[in-house]
């Protein structure tokens, strides 16, 4: 029981961590609107999976909505902030979830949701180990999407010009590469894991205002990964996920908000660019 | 030569000119006769505004003036030092816990409170500011992030093992024989100690404190060469900074009268980034402009939904949409006037100055 939740809840914040790492990688931006994001995703697809019979044929049209939404997101408010400090581009984001998070409850009007998924069973694993479709289907979604991702930069000519502008933009428009086009491309792709991210959530447990709330524990991922590293984001959800679920079962659950910070903190203290992530020149605030 | 400087003597001393050191370092508040001018006007209307103004109106002042004391204070660190928070909420909530333990557990008054919650500040921005020896930018932010998440976690276990529920009451808090129970007082109260924190923050910014968060905020390098120690620089301005938000959480606990922990959340910290974006980075002004707009923002919006007669299905979903126009504002405000409302100010004050001319002054403009 513990395995499995410690499994599921890690597979979900790597893939939120995932997230923030794609973005961050392509415009140096931390994107504070993540959480609505989740949030929006998740009502969508409840709407999406009304309509359509079987909640994984809804997954493409929620996909295309969110990666649509980070391009626009982009274009309209990003980019003409190219140039401005971190600072501005950090409250941008923040006003950006704000606005989100409107449109979400006046839309939706803020109830609790459940995205239904027929297939049901469970599976005896050696070790006492049980565990529901459910959660075989969320990890194996969130194994396949790394593996795209992962041949998406390494085998694809945009996954190579991302990783190009990711390591030195200016170097990379020098070259003919649209690092404008490049960073809109990978906001898609940031807002379509997030929504990934909710449909794998609203399967789990429920969609409600409050699901946004655990990508703050993701923010921790992302950055105890190595914020610009992809791969970096597996062992830390797993580390994250497995302190906090060990912490809510023997210690104490109000503690269980704290801990992926104190992690933070001495990562923070001890690697600041992450276990896994490279040593930058960092902009002032 | 004698006649010479007895003809001199006869024009008055510029107000701007410092004959020496120690002239300089006088404390600088009402120097010139404008600011004489507007000290005098400034002082009449804080005296007359509580007994025109309605009650409800007052509030809102009060609320400003907490408001404010908060953004000046933010704004000397992230505008000024150029050292990203994103701990206020955190902060606040360590004020207003100490003044929790302090007037329920120990019954302690006001004017011991205030500046033990201060020295609490300090502490905690004293650990706060530890990573900013090796950290920059996002990287010091999300420490202070999670800085804010461990104090938070520490009020939420005192309020829960205090028993104290859904709030921490607090009685009304008294300066010696005068206690704070109306609105009127308090008016008079807060808005004194926001006047000293503006003045002590300006009259910082001028002295070897202010000069050296300066040359930090804009090149940090050039700054250690040039003999700032930067890391004694950078800590002293988060203790100074937490010292005042934590002080500025217990008047707002106190002001209020209730503390709970589910208050002191990230989006208090947001609504206080966007004060100081919105107001303007590093300007004191600019921090009272913007605490002024967003704290009175909701509230002009309730007024004009009672003013337009707004239908019912507007009403329904007032406070979400309250928080999207304050997302919209902060996204206007960064898209088109990313300098804040006192480079408005500045423009419009420009503008006066030069009135039948259009010409810039040949001064490089300041952040």
């Amino acid at each position: 029981m513990l395995f499995a939740s410690i499994i599921v809840l890690a597979s979900i914040y790597a893939l939120l961590g995932a997230g923030f790492v794609i973005v961050y990688k392509a415009s140096r931006i931390l994107n504070f609107a993540h959480a609505e994001i989740v949030m929006l995703g998740g009502y969508f697809a409840v709407t999406v999976a009304a309509f359509i019979p079987g909640s994984l044929t809804a997954l493409p049209i929620v996909l295309c909505g969110c990666f649509f939404l980070g391009m626009i997101v982009y274009v309209l408010l990003i980019r003409p902030l190219a140039g401005y400090s971190v600072l501005s581009a950090i409250i941008l984001t923040v006003a950006v979830g704000v606005v989100l998070n409107a449109v979400t409850v006046f839309l939706w009007r803020g109830e609790m949701e459940v995205i239904p998924f027929g297939w049901r069973a469970y599976f005896s694993l050696p070790g006492n180990i049980r565990l529901s479709s459910i959660e075989i289907t969320t990890v194996g979604i969130v194994a396949l999407f790394f593996t795209v991702i992962g041949f998406f930069y390494r085998f694809s000519k945009t996954g190579l010009q991302m990783r190009a502008t990711a390591e030195n933009p200016l170097l990379a428009a020098q070259r003919g590469i649209r690092i404008y086009r490049i960073s809109g491309i990978a906001w898609g792709i940031g807002f379509a894991a997030a929504g990934l991210a909710a449909m794998l959530l609203g399967i789990n447990y429920t969609v409600s205002l409050q699901m946004g709330s655990i990508s703050i524990a993701a923010f921790v991922v992302a950055l105890v990964g190595g914020l610009d590293s992809l791969w970096g984001t597996i062992p830390a959800a797993l580390i994250i996920a497995a302190t906090e679920q060990l912490t809510i079962t023997y210690v104490n659950p109000r503690l269980a908000e704290a801990i992926p910070f104190i992690i933070l903190l001495i990562v923070l203290m001890f690697k600041p660019w992450g276990l896994f992530g490279t040593k930058e020149e960092l902009e002032r605030v | 030569m004698s006649d010479l400087r007895n003809g001199l003597r006869q024009y008055p001393k510029s107000p701007y000119l410092k004959g020496s050191y120690f002239e300089d370092m006088e404390i600088q508040a009402f120097g010139t006769p404008y600011r004489k001018k507007c000290l005098a006007i400034a002082l009449l209307i804080w005296i007359a505004f509580p007994f025109v103004v309605p009650p409800y109106l007052l509030h809102i002042a009060n609320l400003f003036a907490i408001a404010s004391i908060g953004a000046l204070a933010l704004n000397l660190l992230i505008g000024n030092t150029g050292l990203l928070s994103l701990g206020h909420a955190g902060f606040m909530a360590a004020g207003a816990f100490t003044t929790a333990i302090m007037s329920i557990n120990f019954g302690m008054p006001l004017w011991i409170v205030l500046p033990a919650a201060g020295v609490v500040g300090c502490i905690l921005g004293l650990i706060a500011g530890l990573p900013s020896f090796q950290l920059k930018g996002i990287y010091l932010g999300l420490s202070t992030l999670a800085i804010h998440y461990i104090i938070k976690y520490g009020c939420s276990e005192y309020q829960y093992f205090g028993g104290f529920g859904y709030g921490i009451v607090l009685n009304e808090p008294s300066i010696g024989p005068l206690i704070l129970s109306n609105k009127t007082l308090w008016f008079f109260f807060l808005w004194m100690i926001t006047s000293i924190t503006a003045l002590f923050i300006t009259n910082l910014l001028r002295s070897k404190p202010g000069r050296a968060w300066t040359a930090i905020r804009d090149r940090d390098i050039a700054a250690e060469v040039s003999g700032i120690p930067i890391g004694f620089y950078k800590i002293l301005a988060f203790v100074l900074s937490s010292g005042l938000i934590s002080m500025q959480g217990s008047l707002y606990a106190y002001y209020t009268a209730v503390i709970s922990v589910s208050e002191y959340n990230f989006s208090l910290t947001i609504s206080y980034l966007a004060m100081i974006i919105v107001g303007g980075l590093g300007s004191v002004l600019g921090s009272f402009l913007g605490a002024f707009l967003i704290t009175i923002l909701p509230y002009v919006m309730i007024y004009l939904a009672g003013l337009l007669d707004v239908s019912f299905a507007v009403k329904e979903h007032f406070s979400i949409i309250q928080s999207g126009v304050f997302g919209l504002v902060v996204i206007l405000f960064l898209l088109f006037e990313p300098l804040g409302l006192v480079e408005i100010w500045r423009r419009i004050r420009n503008y006066f100055e030069l009135w039948p001319f259009r010409y810039k002054p040949l001064t490089i403009s300041k952040r």
